[in-house]
């Protein structure tokens, strides 16, 4: 009996130190990889990740940049505007390696213009102008591949997609009103134009990712190239006053063909805690090529340019939400107007198909 | 044999010692409650102090026919606004507050006058500012029916609103340069009545509150020589929030409210009725609990609404418990 003791005490304990020493160096339980901070986490999901993103982007239209690169002041001039912008997005990790996502967007802005008052001997007539851009986007669809190696301190993806052109971008009819009739030629015509959004065209998209993680802190480089697959057609419209002081309208299609444009990216990220992420990130994005045509004539498009600087931050909510938010600040530009933005994004993930 | 199972018994037991956690609350955790977990006022003795940031800019409104339209002038209004809150817990049940609204808000605007006959152009613009102490107000918070566990709680609200801040124009150099009056130039009171219950780790809650505006008088134009007697309308508010834990230290909240405002009126020789509006709105928020820090982000939607702004206000808020 007295033998048994001690060798039963010894086992009990011996039992037990396996379960306490040993530490897996790789765990790939589900809640480690949904938890995975930023700066171990691989440029593309994991296999049978899946991740819905839905995001509200609220900018403020104050300045924008003319064909020399100098600031204009819009809200100097009264016609600075809101921009609503609603982003949904579907990402599915095919393998640890490969990723696919779909992307759209809807987004609302109203432009207005410097408010005129047109005088004659016989006529005092006022002229309000709005455009206004409303509706869905177009859908993006793409492909990540990256490394096929375990992420450590290095990873390298290429994306290559194309937007494809779901959103119904035809001009809508001017809403165009007068108002404020106070004589026969003295009264307020308010122009309105409804102008949609999406590209008319597919547009491939090709893109590369680079990130390095020193502990703490990660630097990600992302370079993206659009280009439009072919020429596109929409309609402009036009409009005369009657004399009942309505308008009548018609319209003429025209051809247009996008600027390519490329975008880079640079972000410095530091992990704070397992939960907590903040980046300063960096953008330049610049177009250049393609025409629109008016009345049968062919015309460059303008070159344009924007550098955003852009501070944000991840916060880890649970395992299966992650709230991302970035401000924008426009610090330089070219024929671009320059918001300043606020964008927030939940983001979900989840294993929906594994146990 | 009995030896041995008595030893086993023995070693095991130590177990459910190590494995049992009892979590106690000591005043400091009490502090840290989220809006979820915290009773609606304030422990005796607690003092709450903080300051929220507000923005929002003119740029959609409601019509007469409650449709969302843009405005067509070239003017460009901002309100970008801070307000220093103290709350403080008088006893378990009874807390009074203080909110010290002060105001920066900008018009800006440009018209041009075009003559195309004597090609001749002429450019106004104006800049418009308004900075300073706005209305102060004092609200005082008591459980009618005390919070307790899984019960429904009601609490009544009474505030009081000072005209303290500037409610006239000043510095009136011409018709496009003066600054802006931060004040409404009326004492409000209004009360307020909030059901509320929580569930962990939800809490939502009921309210409804009527304010009445007093009679009071200012320049109603920057043209006016003189003051003008006016009476804003009073207006009823009801909503109703829902509250979720998302972790232990972030929650977040979602509320409905609407707003009706009655007609107002303004004394000129012959009197200006004010029309009345509405607004029916959603306000989704995050709240962070930080220890005693509670920083929270939230956005108001108006979502329908008859001659009210149709824009969004932010409002960014830290608060800090002694």
């Amino acid at each position: 009996m007295k033998n048994k003791i001690p060798f039963l005490i010894m086992m009990l304990i011996l039992s037990s130190l396996p379960v306490i020493s040993q530490k897996s160096s790789e765990p790939r339980d589900e809640f480690t990889l949904l938890t995975m901070p930023y700066n171990q986490r691989p440029l593309s999901l994991y296999k049978g990740q899946l991740e819905v993103n839905a995001g509200y982007k609220f900018a403020v239209r104050s300045r924008t940049y003319d064909s020399n690169g100098d600031l204009i002041l819009l809200k100097d001039e009264g016609t600075a505007s809101v921009y609503h912008y609603y982003l949904l997005e579907l990402k599915y990790g095919i393998t640890d390696f490969l990723e696919l996502t779909a992307e759209t967007y809807y987004s609302k802005h109203g432009i207005r213009s410097v408010t005129t008052e047109y005088y004659s001997l016989s006529d005092n007539i006022t002229v309000n102008t709005l455009s206004t851009i409303k509706g869905m986007g177009d859908l993006l669809l793409y492909g990540t591949l990256r490394l096929p190696i375990d992420f450590k301190w290095v990873d390298f993806g290429i994306r290559g997609g194309m937007y494809l052109p779901t959103a119904d971008n035809k001009t809508s009819q001017p809403t165009n009103t007068v108002t404020n009739i106070t004589a026969a030629n003295t009264f307020t015509v308010n122009y309105q134009f409804n102008e949609k959004n999406g590209y008319g065209v597919p547009v491939y998209l090709l893109s590369s990712d680079l990130k390095f993680t020193f502990s703490k802190i990660s630097l990600e480089t992302d370079f993206t190239f659009k280009d439009p697959v072919k020429e596109g057609q929409n309609i402009r419209w036009d409009q005369s006053l009657t004399a009942n002081k309505t308008f009548t309208y018609s319209n003429n299609s025209y051809q247009y063909l996008l600027s390519r444009s490329f975008e880079i990216n640079a972000a410095l990220h530091f992990q704070a805690t397992g939960w907590f992420n903040i980046k300063l990130s960096s953008d330049y994005m610049k177009s250049s090529g393609g025409w629109t045509e008016y009345y049968g004539s062919k015309y460059k498009n303008p070159e344009t340019n924007l550098f955003v600087l852009e501070p944000g931050c991840e916060i880890q909510v649970s395992p299966a939400l992650t709230i991302y938010e970035v401000t924008g600040f426009p610090l330089a530009g070219k024929n671009m107007d320059g918001p300043f933005y606020l964008f927030i994004t939940a983001s979900i993930n989840m294993f929906p198909f594994f146990k | 044999m009995k030896g041995i199972i008595l030893i086993f018994l023995l070693l095991t037991l130590d177990f459910a010692a190590t494995g049992q956690v009892e979590k106690l609350i000591v005043p400091s955790d009490l502090k840290q409650q989220t809006i979820v977990t915290e009773p609606i006022t304030l422990r005796k003795g607690y003092l709450r102090a903080g300051i929220a940031l507000s923005y929002f800019a003119l740029d959609k409104y409601f019509n007469s026919a409650s449709k969302k339209e843009y405005y067509s002038l070239s003017s460009w209004h901002t309100d970008f606004s801070y307000q220093i809150s103290l709350r403080y817990g008088i006893t378990d049940k009874f807390e009074v507050d203080c909110s010290i609204p002060l105001k920066n808000e900008s018009t800006r605007a440009l018209y041009m006058v075009s003559w195309p006959g004597l090609n001749s152009n002429i450019s106004l613009s104006s800049n418009l500012k308004g900075k300073g102490l706005s209305d102060c107000e004092l609200t005082l918070k008591y459980q009618l029916v005390p919070e307790k566990e899984d019960k429904i709680s009601l609490t009544v609200w009474q505030w009081l609103t000072f005209p303290t801040g500037q409610k006239n124009y000043t510095n009136i150099k011409s018709f496009t340069d003066f600054n802006l009056p931060v004040g409404d130039g009326a004492f409000s009171t209004g009360t307020e009545l909030t059901a509320r219950r929580i569930k962990y780790p939800y809490s939502y809650s009921f309210w409804a509150s009527y304010a009445i505006n007093f009679q009071g008088s200012k320049l109603i134009s920057q043209d006016d020589l003189s003051e003008t007697k006016f009476k804003d309308g009073n207006y009823l508010m009801m909503g109703a929030n829902f509250n979720i834990h998302l972790n232990e230290w972030i929650a977040l909240a979602n509320e409905l409210n609407y707003k009706y405002n009655q007609k107002g009126i303004i004394k000129y020789t012959v009197n200006v009725i004010k029309d009345p509006a509405w607004a029916f709105s959603y306000q989704p928020g995050l709240y962070f609990q930080i220890r005693r820090f509670r920083v929270a982000e939230a956005v108001q939607v108006p979502i329908m609404g008859k001659n009210d702004s149709a824009d969004p206000l932010y409002v960014m808020q830290v608060f800090y418990t002694f």
